[in-house]
């Protein structure tokens, strides 16, 4: 009996270490950025901080206001848009396949939410990732939404502004979800009215008027001189009595190719299996 | 009194004689349907021709004694003349280059004698191909398709005159030797890493050469302007005749008053043009081709004074006249017509508003492109 009584024993503080256990390695989640720095990826949980500033790059006044800001916008939307900042990546893990992971483990819920997306910044290398999931990448497009979202940060980053490139990044994404709901389709920037565009537009229309209008002239009158005799020339008369050329001498000239962006950032658009979306590059 | 004129009528019936365009060298009266052939009459007129010159002649010296203190002043004197209809003896005035005419009292064809005689007798004379009512309708042809002609112009505008004249030109003839210098380029491109470097090699090629210009015409009348006159060109000179008075009948005739010498500058700046053309394309194998300089000098010239056929058009719009002419021989219609303002407005606003749209977009695609669009 007492054997019976031992054995219900250690049987119940094993189920309560095994539970103590699990309980401690979910709790860990919410450090995600350390397990990672430990060569593992990023494990589940169910609820996340949509900040998680493990470089600490910001003050608390900071986060906290970041974290309502992101809080406002994911209520707002019915998504989950997360800013997430580490020293370095664990080794042997891609940029892209960590912030992939991280979205899809702890901020995507396609059955519940409407999209969500994630700002991985990698401090120690001066990286950053955007990785939206397939649901918000059909609202925020790889091509458009990713590029624009990336002209306003990117500059902040190369700043080291970085809470004013999590604010514009928020506020990009805010936007784009807007227009998205409002409009029904992705935000284009190309789309929005310019009265730049306007102002030359209204220039070259004018062109194009006075350009008939000289050619409606032109044909009002068909009296003009004539300088040559070429009518009169006799074909095949020409007889070349002396030919000669000469070089003289070489000239070069030089052009350097234009960059498309001329400082020291690149970026990149990529999706993978899974249809997750998004760009970065180095800043 | 002798006649110092000479009226171009029907040897068989006396009517008014005139040439009908596209006869080539047959005249027929309209009247007695008689046909005549151009040789035949012209050897017909020729001694009354002679005699009217004679005629002529004589009056003219006695106005030399009397002008003075007759109604013409001494400027009107020098440039005007008076001739006596052989139709209808009422007193015909032309100018010191008129050549044929019709008598405004009779409306017989009229040669002016002494004005197609020794160094003034042309040597060619295109005739007339095309007629009045061919004439006219080029005219109408000539107002299709202009949006910019005043909506009111065919119903009040006013065809004044239609008017078929022979008109003095001068056809030059000659062989040039040209030579030219000219600049050539040729160029080419590689991407060297960041860099497009072009490589331009630059040459001095001349040349020298011969080539035969024929008939080059330049009008040698002061009246006729010079950029109607090479508008209505070129000339078909497969149809040239030599010179007759018959062709003239019906039609007004000038001879000239700009002389070969002072025509032939002209005539020797086209073909030097024409010249440089030519050697110009002899090079070859350029990118660009530029002349530096060119010389001609030409031999084996000649110049042959001709008439052309032209058709005269007048018109009167709002008080202002507009003048058309058309190649008597060829039919080529040239002009200048009255712009409407209001619709050049209308029309160049409507095009701009039109395009607009794609104006807009090509400057924002263009913005976009260069990093302006935000």
């Amino acid at each position: 009996m007492k054997k019976l009584i031992t054995l219900f024993t250690v049987l119940l503080l094993s189920l309560s270490a095994v539970a103590l256990a699990a309980s401690e390695h979910e709790g860990a989640g919410v450090q995600q950025p350390q397990q990672a720095q430990s060569g593992k990826l990023p494990a589940a949980k169910a609820v996340q901080p949509l900040v998680v500033d493990e470089a600490k790059v910001m003050t608390q006044e900071q986060r906290q206001e970041l974290t309502e800001q992101l809080e406002d916008i994911s209520q707002r939307h019915n998504i989950k848009v997360a800013l997430i900042t580490i020293k370095n990546l664990p080794k042997g893990v891609t940029k892209e396949k960590y912030a992939e992971e991280l979205l899809l483990k702890h901020y995507s819920d396609k059955d519940s939410l409407a999209g969500s997306l994630l700002l991985l910044q990698v401090t120690g290398e001066r990286f950053y990732r955007i990785c939206t999931d397939p649901q918000m990448r059909q609202i925020i497009t790889d091509d458009v939404g990713i590029p624009y979202i990336q002209e306003r940060v990117v500059p902040c980053l190369q700043e080291d502004n970085y809470y004013e490139a999590y604010t514009a990044f928020a506020d990009c994404v805010d936007m784009m979800l807007d227009y998205y709901e409002t409009e029904g389709e992705p935000y284009d920037p190309f789309d929005e009215f310019s009265f730049l565009a306007l102002f030359f537009g209204l220039i070259g229309s004018s062109c194009v008027g006075y350009l008939l209008y000289s050619y409606l002239a032109a044909g009002m009158s068909n009296v003009q001189a004539e300088v040559g005799a070429d009518a009169y020339y006799k074909e095949g008369s020409l007889e070349l009595t002396h030919r000669n050329d000469t070089y003289l001498y070489t000239t070069t000239t030089v052009v350097q190719h234009s960059r498309s962006d001329d400082s020291s950032s690149d970026s990149d658009s990529s999706s993978s299996s899974s249809g997750c979306g998004g760009g970065g590059g180095s800043y | 009194m002798a006649d110092t004129s000479v009226s171009y009528k029907c040897p068989s019936c006396g009517a008014p004689l005139g040439y009908s365009p596209g006869r080539g060298d047959r005249i027929k009266c309209e009247y007695c349907e008689t046909e005549f052939a151009v040789k035949d009459l012209d050897a017909y007129f020729a001694e009354a021709e002679q005699l009217a010159a004679k005629a002529q002649a004589a009056k003219e010296s006695k106005w030399q004694n009397t002008s003075e203190t007759e109604q013409w002043d001494a400027e009107s004197a020098t440039i005007m003349r008076a001739m006596t209809c052989s139709s209808c003896g009422a007193e015909i005035v032309c100018d010191n280059n008129t050549m044929a005419t019709e008598c405004v009292y009779c409306g017989n064809p009229t040669m002016v004698p002494g004005r197609f005689e020794g160094g003034l007798m042309p040597d060619y004379i295109i005739p007339f191909k095309k007629t009045k009512a061919e004439a006219v309708a080029a005219m109408k042809e000539f107002y299709k398709g202009k949006w910019l002609l005043p909506s009111n112009y065919a119903s009040t505008s006013r065809l004044e005159k239609i008017q078929g004249m022979y008109v003095p030109f001068w056809l030059y003839t000659s062989m040039v030797e040209s030579s030219a210098e000219f600049e050539a380029t040729s160029s080419r491109s590689w991407d060297d890493g960041d860099e497009t470097i072009t490589e331009t090699k630059h040459y001095r090629c001349s040349r020298i050469g011969n080539m035969d210009f024929c008939r080059v015409p330049v009008d040698g009348s002061v009246k006729m302007e010079d950029t109607y006159m090479e508008s209505i060109e070129p000339f078909d000179y497969a149809d040239v005749q030599p010179f007759s008075t018959t062709y003239m009948a019906g039609y007004l005739a000038d001879k000239y008053d700009v002389d070969a010498e002072q025509a032939q500058v002209k005539a020797d700046k086209r073909m030097e043009n024409s010249a440089m053309a030519n050697l110009a394309a002899t090079v070859r194998g350029y990118d660009t081709v530029e002349l530096q300089e060119g010389h001609i000098n030409k031999s084996d010239t000649s110049v042959d004074y001709a008439m052309v056929p032209v058709w005269i058009l007048s018109s009167t719009y709002q008080g202002k006249q507009y003048t058309f002419m058309m190649n008597g021989q060829t039919g080529k219609f040239v002009g200048r017509l009255p712009i409407d303002t209001k619709k050049g407005f209308l029309y160049g606003g409507l095009a701009g508003l039109v395009s607009l749209p794609l104006t807009y977009g090509i400057a924002k695609f263009v913005l976009w492109a260069i990093g302006w669009f935000d």
